[in-house]
């Protein structure tokens, strides 16, 4: 089914579109909404940080304060692993059967048999891509990735970033707005050197330190943006 | 197709979703920016166009859930039976083949239980309430009993999700849900559903809170309540990572909706648009939700009605509070839950506790409500998901130990404001408080009244899903008319 000139067609809406808006005719690819655990594996494999061991023990990610014990009266506490487990992907994550993973919207609850994925579209899903450890975390260490290729030029960096993301090459407008963005960026945190800090301190990976802060974080800013695209989010 | 009309077509295509996304986006972006919060009150978003489908008497509903089951005999259905038969074995006529949980099922001595509290009657409606309440007490004028209450379930976890989503098994929709989805919000800053939890100090009971008190069941997990937390950011992943200013985060939100408009007018998926309206709404929640949270402008006299418990984050005072602050910001369903009422062993300590942890609080919001003139349209509901029994569980003469098991078949829970008649007691239980003796109120007919309060027939709000039609109130229930105003 997946060689098919039905599945392998492009998403984008051709003109005969108004004879089926709602592609029930397949005459498009279909286009939707990454599932939450997929948008954190690539967040994580992009970024270079994803740990590819295979199998194994559940893993403990990043989780806010006290989920767990809110949940369970103070009884069970989180304990957030350490090193790699917590960049594994999300398939390996530990659940909780009252409480699943924070960071995952749109899962099946496991409480019923679910046939059918739900996708929905929520300002709590923005909250997550732009503020979860992972995503934040991500967004830093994909900088630094691109920081320390070969490219030395910000019209090179910005562009492998967005490769990175998007496995695309950016186009003229898009790359001059982020560059202004990178700029306006970057004089911020030139001016203030302890939001660099604290921003690229997010999340457990060591950071190249031999790195610029002011740049570091400016990058990271637009890696974030990146991570947050409808087009990163979304399967064309 | 000729390539060259193809490319010509495509080109006008492009032009046209090149416009409209420039149209939609703006408009979409618009009217999140510079609606001033009085207009966007009266303004509904989202919800069914059938919908409502006669005009509502109530717009929003508070649910004070008391889970655990608070203790009916002891509160408010007055036995005067009771204490004559203190310590006697309750009749078989009342009690014979029921059935109860396990640990007072194989029971064999079931002596009556006196109520441990003092009652007297309140108000012009001459209400009975017991003395472990007397802020409730106070504004019995203002609340309708429900005495015959009965359900099927005869433990917590089911009991509770039978009373928020009709069934006992989780996978159905929370009544919230069900609002949401049918009535939509009047609020784009805040989510439609909104739930709370709390607990007695003492944690003496273990039932856990499952999410799915709060969930969609099948419909679109957009509907799902919203879990405000007592601890760390109220909403999950609220705040900004650290060193990111709020200035930088607006620049890069307006970035992000430019570029997302750019691949709406190559790709043409009207969902891109709502992704740039639910990230600028996402942006107003980190907004508005600190505002929220802030009670630094409630009047002293406000904070005291509610008790020292409401400046403790987390605490049925505290979340009693945020509730009224909810409602008068447009969230549809707001659900507290508050657990420690499940008195099994303890009754003669915990119930003082649990009612003096509750009972200002629960008060004071009505109060509070009415004082901001929306208890008119607000609907507030005080509960537990069944009664506690008659009889003791324990042994009569271990007095410190006397408890009371789970009781379905008759308890009592009051309503108050939208809709509903005020100072009156509807329903009445056995000389024992054991059963229903009349107008009983089941359930599902609890929740054909909700639903009819806000101004939807409960046999037309459906969803249909693995090939059939779902409702609240599956295929029962009957408002309950003589409770409406």
């Amino acid at each position: 089914m997946v060689t098919s000139a039905t599945y392998r067609q492009s998403s984008q809406a051709p003109a005969s579109d108004q004879a089926d808006p709602d592609n029930r005719l397949l005459s498009r690819g279909s286009r939707f909404r990454l599932p939450s655990w997929m948008m954190r594996d690539q967040a994580l494999a992009a970024s270079g940080l994803l740990a590819a061991q295979v199998g194994g023990p559940s893993v403990f990610p990043y989780q806010p304060p006290g989920i767990w014990a809110e949940a369970t009266f103070g009884k069970i506490r989180y304990q957030q692993g350490t090193g790699d487990s917590l960049y594994r992907r999300s398939l390996y994550i530990f659940w909780r059967r009252i409480v699943g993973p924070t960071m995952f919207f749109d899962s099946a609850k496991r409480q019923t048999c679910e046939v059918k994925p739900t996708r929905t579209n929520t300002p709590l899903h923005a909250l997550t891509t732009l503020n979860e450890t992972t995503f934040v975390e991500a967004s830093r260490a994909l900088a630094q990735r691109v920081l320390k290729s070969k490219e030395t030029t910000l019209a090179g960096r910005l562009t492998l970033a967005f490769r990175y993301i998007t496995a695309r090459p950016p186009q003229s407008a898009e790359l001059e707005l982020l560059t202004r963005r990178w700029q306006l960026s970057r004089q911020e945190f030139a001016e203030k050197p302890e939001q660099a800090k604290a921003l690229l301190s997010v999340g457990a990976s060591p950071r190249d330190t031999s790195l610029d802060a002011a740049d570091h974080a400016a990058l990271a800013v637009i890696c974030a943006m990146l991570l947050n695209l409808d087009e990163t989010l979304t399967r064309e | 197709m000729h390539p060259l009309l193809e490319q010509s077509i495509q080109h006008t295509r492009r032009q046209f979703f090149g416009t409209s996304a420039l149209g939609l986006g703006t408009a979409a972006l618009g009217s999140l920016l510079n609606q001033s919060a009085e207009a966007e009150e009266k303004k509904r978003h989202g919800g069914l166009d059938s919908l409502p489908h006669f005009p509502p008497k109530a717009k929003r509903v508070i649910y004070l859930l008391q889970n655990g089951a608070p203790s009916h005999v002891d509160l408010f259905d007055w036995k005067p039976k009771l204490r004559e038969m203190h310590g006697k074995q309750i009749p078989d006529s009342v009690a014979a083949g029921k059935r109860f949980s396990t640990m007072t099922g194989g029971q064999v001595e079931r002596p009556c239980l006196s109520e441990i509290t003092e009652f007297s009657r309140h108000g012009e409606s001459q209400a009975t309430v017991s003395n472990f309440l007397p802020h409730t007490a106070e504004i019995a004028d203002k609340l309708c009993f429900i005495k015959s209450m009965h359900t099927t379930q005869v433990n917590h976890a089911p009991a509770i999700t039978f009373f928020l989503t009709g069934d006992e098994r989780p996978g159905r929709p929370s009544m919230g849900a069900w609002l949401s989805y049918g009535l939509g919000t009047e609020t784009q800053e805040l989510p439609a559903f909104v739930a709370m939890t709390s607990r007695d100090k003492e944690a003496s009971c273990g039932q856990i809170f499952y999410d799915y008190y709060w969930g969609s069941g099948f419909l679109p997990t957009v509907h799902q309540g919203v879990q405000f937390r007592g601890a760390g950011d109220p909403v999950l992943y609220l705040s900004d990572p650290p060193g990111l200013s709020r200035d930088l985060r607006r620049g890069m939100l307006d970035d992000l909706a430019q570029l997302n408009q750019q691949r709406f007018a190559t790709i043409g998926d009207p969902e891109i648009n709502t992704r740039i309206a639910q990230y600028e709404m996402a942006y107003r929640m980190q907004t508005s939700v600190p505002d929220l949270t802030d009670f630094s402008k409630e009047p002293k006299h406000v904070l005291d009605m509610y008790g020292p418990d409401v400046s403790r984050k987390g605490s049925f005072a505290y979340n009693c509070l945020m509730a009224r602050r909810l409602a008068e910001r447009g969230v549809r369903f707001i659900q507290l839950m508050h657990a420690g009422w499940d008195q099994h062993r303890n009754l003669n300590t915990q119930l003082k506790i649990q009612c003096s942890d509750t009972d200002a609080p629960s008060a004071a919001l009505v109060k509070d409500l009415e004082q901001h003139g929306l208890l008119e349209d607000t609907l507030v509901i005080w509960g537990g998901e069944f009664g506690r029994t008659p009889f003791l569980q324990g042994k009569i003469d271990d007095k410190p130990r006397w408890g009371r098991d789970h009781h379905p078949y008759v308890f009592s829970i009051w309503m108050a404001g939208g809709g509903i008649k005020p100072g009156m007691t509807y329903g009445e239980s056995d000389e024992f408080g054991f059963s229903v003796a009349t107008d009983p109120v089941h359930v599902h007919d609890f929740q054909a009244t909700i639903l009819h309060l806000l101004g939807i027939d409960h046999e037309r709000l459906t969803f249909r899903f693995q090939g059939r039609r779902f409702r609240l109130t599956d295929v029962h229930g009957h408002v309950v008319k003589k409770i409406l105003a």
